[in-house]
């Protein structure tokens, strides 16, 4: 079936011709489908190169997956021009089952990177990919490397501290995580 | 369709004849003229007609649908919501679920009620009404003026006077042109209470778009938008889109009123 699509890209660019042609494949077989293409090709009106003759003798023959010449540079370009609105939208329940959020599970105890997104005095503010930053101290070892742009790795202990205090129907949060600073990764200063 | 216009072009083209018909002042050879020239008109595709007649007609007239996809939504974290404590009971049909405590919003419907706000910002801006943007968290001030001012409207970020809706003849001296809509990035203030912004426009029958989180309120706001408010990667993405379907509006030149 990867011949007859390679096949179409020769004569014709338009991805609904595209798909209509698998599905041709799909029903006649793999026998007929140098017959098609051909067939196909001379309905487009476009003029067969030299190039493009090279490459149907080359697939007619063998099984052969690589490209050359005019094929090759087709897909390429093809890819390169195609908006991201042209591919189908993933869906949301499916983006969310491979997040790193559901990888996550319970955050106590994880180990994770963050960058340092700014630095206020003694406190470094981190973003791990989470909903909010957390804040830890600058260690004493190795001040210089915790600027901001620097990869940390942290341990976390809560995603959002936010309790219920004592007589409240509500809990109060502080839009901060919680995590220990474990150690350094990269630092933009030192390679 | 096309027999409503066609019907509404029949009694503009017969005023065009008549008007024009110099060589025969008869009117009924006049009319005559017209209906044939209808017949004509019915021909053209149904889009041309359309282009000519009222852009409220259509459901998405600027394409704000083409601004952002689902993908986008969940890179800029806007699914996340806060923890289960703190939701507000007028949130939950907002809510996809809740993973250990975290509550994650269903960004299916949130693309949807994010989509007609879009709308409804780019239509407000190409009949030309002044657009406010709002927000009160000082990390995401800089942003919110910033998206404002690549619009070409107008912000307000900081601590909110509490008259400048309701008394705003005696806080400017004068007579003063409120704002045609009020776009909250989030609708909390630092102290966690409401924004006085909600209300006021409420009060002031001024159209609201507002980011609501799961610990906000949607009720008084218009144009609700569940997700979250506080990463400033989502507040980024939220601005970028309100930026561009304000400068989309603004790209059609509205058509001349008959």
């Amino acid at each position: 079936m990867e011949i007859i699509l390679r096949q179409t890209t020769f004569s014709a660019g338009r991805s609904p011709i595209f798909r209509c042609f698998r599905n041709i494949s799909d029903i006649v077989g793999s026998q007929t489908n140098k017959q098609i293409s051909r067939s196909y090709s001379d309905v487009s009106g476009q003029p067969k190169s030299k190039s493009e003759i090279d490459n149907n003798k080359s697939v007619s023959g063998v099984e052969n997956k690589t490209m050359s010449g005019f094929g090759k540079a087709f897909e390429k370009f093809s890819l390169l021009t195609r908006k991201p609105l042209d591919e189908p939208d993933i869906k949301f329940a499916t983006l969310l089952r491979h997040s790193k959020f559901m990888q996550l599970g319970d955050p106590q105890g994880k180990v994770v990177e963050g960058k340092i997104i700014r630095v206020v005095g003694n406190d470094l503010y981190i973003d791990f990919g989470g909903k909010f930053e957390c804040v830890c101290q600058k260690p004493l070892k190795n001040e210089r490397d915790y600027v901001r742009g620097s990869r940390v790795r942290l341990r976390l202990q809560r995603l959002e501290l936010s309790t219920k205090f004592l007589g409240a129907t509500k809990e109060i949060t502080l839009r901060e995580a919680d995590a220990l600073l474990v150690g350094i990764v990269r630092t933009p200063f030192r390679t | 369709m096309i027999r409503t216009i066609a019907n509404r072009f029949k009694w503009n083209a017969a005023r065009y004849f008549t008007q024009t018909c110099s060589i025969n002042s008869d009117a009924s050879l006049c009319q005559n003229a017209a209906s044939l020239k209808v017949d004509q008109l019915a021909d053209i595709k149904e889009s041309e007609l359309k282009e000519i007649s009222d852009p409220l007609k259509f459901p998405d007239y600027f394409g704000v649908r083409k601004l952002f996809r689902i993908k986008d939504l969940f890179d800029a974290r806007i699914h996340y919501g806060h923890k289960d404590g703190t939701l507000d009971p007028n949130m939950k049909p907002y809510i996809f679920g809740s993973r250990l405590g975290h509550l994650i919003f269903d960004l299916d419907k949130t693309a949807e009620m994010l989509q007609d706000a879009l709308n409804f910002t780019a239509h407000i801006a190409y009949r030309g009404g002044i657009i406010l943007f709002v927000s009160h968290c000082p990390q995401h001030t800089l942003t919110v003026e910033n998206a404002a001012k690549q619009a070409g409207e107008y912000a307000h970020a900081r601590e909110w006077d509490f008259h400048i809706f309701t008394n705003s003849e005696k806080v400017y001296n004068g007579v003063t042109r409120l704002p045609d809509l009020v776009i909250l990035l989030s609708t909390l203030n630092p102290q966690m209470q409401e924004h006085t912004a909600v209300k006021d426009a409420a009060k002031m029958c001024i159209p609201t778009i507002g980011i609501v989180d799961s610990n906000s309120n949607p009720n008084l706001i218009t144009y609700p938008i569940p997700g979250n408010d506080d990463s400033p990667a989502a507040v980024q993405l939220y601005c970028n889109l309100f930026r561009d379907a304000i400068l989309l509006g603004k790209s059609k030149k509205p058509m001349e009123v008959y």
